[in-house]
């Protein structure tokens, strides 16, 4: 509001006798822009983020890498336990920032409609703002989120997605089957999965193929029944007309959309493998000493 | 090399290092010495305090080209006494069969099995030669005196 000399002469109504600022402010055209910025920031975090959860993979399969290659070194478990937490935080910042995401944008919308509708704050409305009581926006925006999240985020679900996380499940079962590499991985309560039908042989999980009876190299597992076989021996069987899991006493249908690769399966190969290799050459070892 | 050959390769390894008591099997040998891993000779001993006891029958267990996806044929000798034996010495058991109960990761190991369980334990309801069929539905009497009778005839025959 432009306010001209002239005013300014006529005496005693010059300004507001109260200069108490209101207590709710409207919020300024002007600053709109910088709101906007906001989701440059949402952005950043997503990246930074996704950025540290590559980090810890790279970093598990290196550690993996090294135990498979020295299989006489002592396994630190707490290497494990501690990628399992920092991913656990990060995957939650994840589900948060996505709830900010939301919340921010309701926020968004209701300052659309507030701009539209309020004064902007000046000489002349100070006097009706004052009687205005409205939390402010930046209030505003953080009880919505508040609020936001006690409705979606949800503890259950949350153990739900990180469980259905694949890393999470990869290094989990991982610092397991590298010590066990022929042991079926114990059940967790957490995790009921319906009906574990493994192929286990004597207690042991067996690590060949059940139609080439020879270790795994490709192993892929069908989401159907569980059952785990060589990507291409049970290629070969389904293109040869069969739509049926080759395992005797499993009736689930069986087709090449249904199998996924099985990195579990692959790293208790190579873990025995490489176990396997290093007691032959200690066997040596100790007939040459004899 | 092909998927047969990998597992019969694999399963011959196995045998060798353990299968169950009284069994016997192994590849034919081809004319030049070399072994043909899709043609075997095996022998099932007849299991103790049965009709069955005390022989061991010789079997051929035929892989073809699709193997596993396809199952073996197995044959006693021609016109061997049993109900579930064809005339031509082929076996009719459910595990065997393509349509029925086949599956890749069945072993040698579970097909010898089954068909010495088969041996004193017929399927009635799928028949395969009239005379033993017959006798065992009709004339247990018949049909023990054969069964005997052919046991003595298979004595020795797997202690090779």
């Amino acid at each position: 509001m432009p306010t001209s000399s002239h005013e300014y002469e006529s005496g005693e109504e010059l300004a507001p006798q109260n200069l108490i600022l209101p207590e709710y402010v409207p919020f300024q055209k002007v600053l709109t822009r910088d709101f906007e910025s906001v989701s440059v920031f949402q952005n950043y975090a997503s990246k930074s983020i996704k950025e540290l959860i590559g980090q810890i993979s790279v970093e598990t399969l290196k550690y993996l890498d090294y135990i498979i290659a020295n299989p006489h070194l002592h396994v630190d478990e707490s290497f494990f336990a501690e990628r399992l937490e920092a991913l656990s935080s990060l995957l939650r910042s994840e589900e948060e920032i996505k709830l900010y995401k939301s919340s921010i944008s309701e926020s968004k919308q209701s300052i659309k409609d507030h701009i539209l509708r309020d004064h902007q704050l000046n000489v002349d409305t100070l006097g009706e703002l004052q009687s205005v009581y409205l939390s402010n926006f930046a209030d505003q925006i953080s009880s919505e989120y508040v609020e936001y999240r006690g409705m979606f985020f949800d503890e259950d679900q949350f153990r739900r997605i990180l469980h259905s996380n694949s890393l999470y499940s990869y290094i989990k079962k991982s610092s397991f089957v590298v010590q066990n590499p022929e042991d079926p991985i114990p059940e967790d309560e957490e995790e009921n999965d319906e009906d574990e039908e493994l192929n286990v042989s004597g207690g042991k999980i067996s690590l060949k193929d059940p139609l080439s009876l020879n270790y795994f190299e490709d192993p892929v597992s069908s989401s159907k029944c569980k059952h785990t076989y060589d990507k291409d021996t049970i290629t070969l069987h389904l293109n040869s007309g069969h739509s049926e899991c080759p395992i005797d006493g499993c009736s689930r249908s069986l087709s090449t959309a249904d199998l996924k690769e099985d990195k579990i399966m692959l790293l208790r190969v190579k873990v025995f493998k490489s176990r396997e290799k290093r007691a032959r050459k200690e066997n040596e070892t100790t007939e040459r000493i004899s | 090399m092909s998927l047969c050959k990998t597992r019969l390769q694999e399963e011959r390894k196995q045998w060798r290092k353990d299968h169950p008591f009284g069994f016997y099997a192994k590849p034919a040998k081809g004319q030049d010495g070399s072994l043909d891993l899709t043609q075997w000779t095996a022998g099932i001993p007849g299991k103790a305090g049965t009709l069955w006891s005390d022989a061991v029958y010789p079997i051929t267990i035929t892989f073809p080209e699709e193997y596993p996806s396809k199952p073996p044929k197995v044959k006693f000798p021609a016109n061997f006494y049993h109900p579930n034996v064809y005339p031509s010495g082929t076996i009719c058991l459910s595990i065997l069969n393509e349509e029925q109960d086949w599956r890749p990761a069945i072993t040698l190991k579970q097909i010898v099995l089954g068909i010495q369980e088969l041996l004193d334990t017929p399927n009635p309801d799928s028949p395969a030669q009239e005379p033993a069929w017959k006798a065992f539905m009709k004339d247990k009497a018949l049909y023990e005196k054969k069964v005997k009778e052919q046991a003595k005839r298979y004595v020795n025959a797997g202690s090779m």
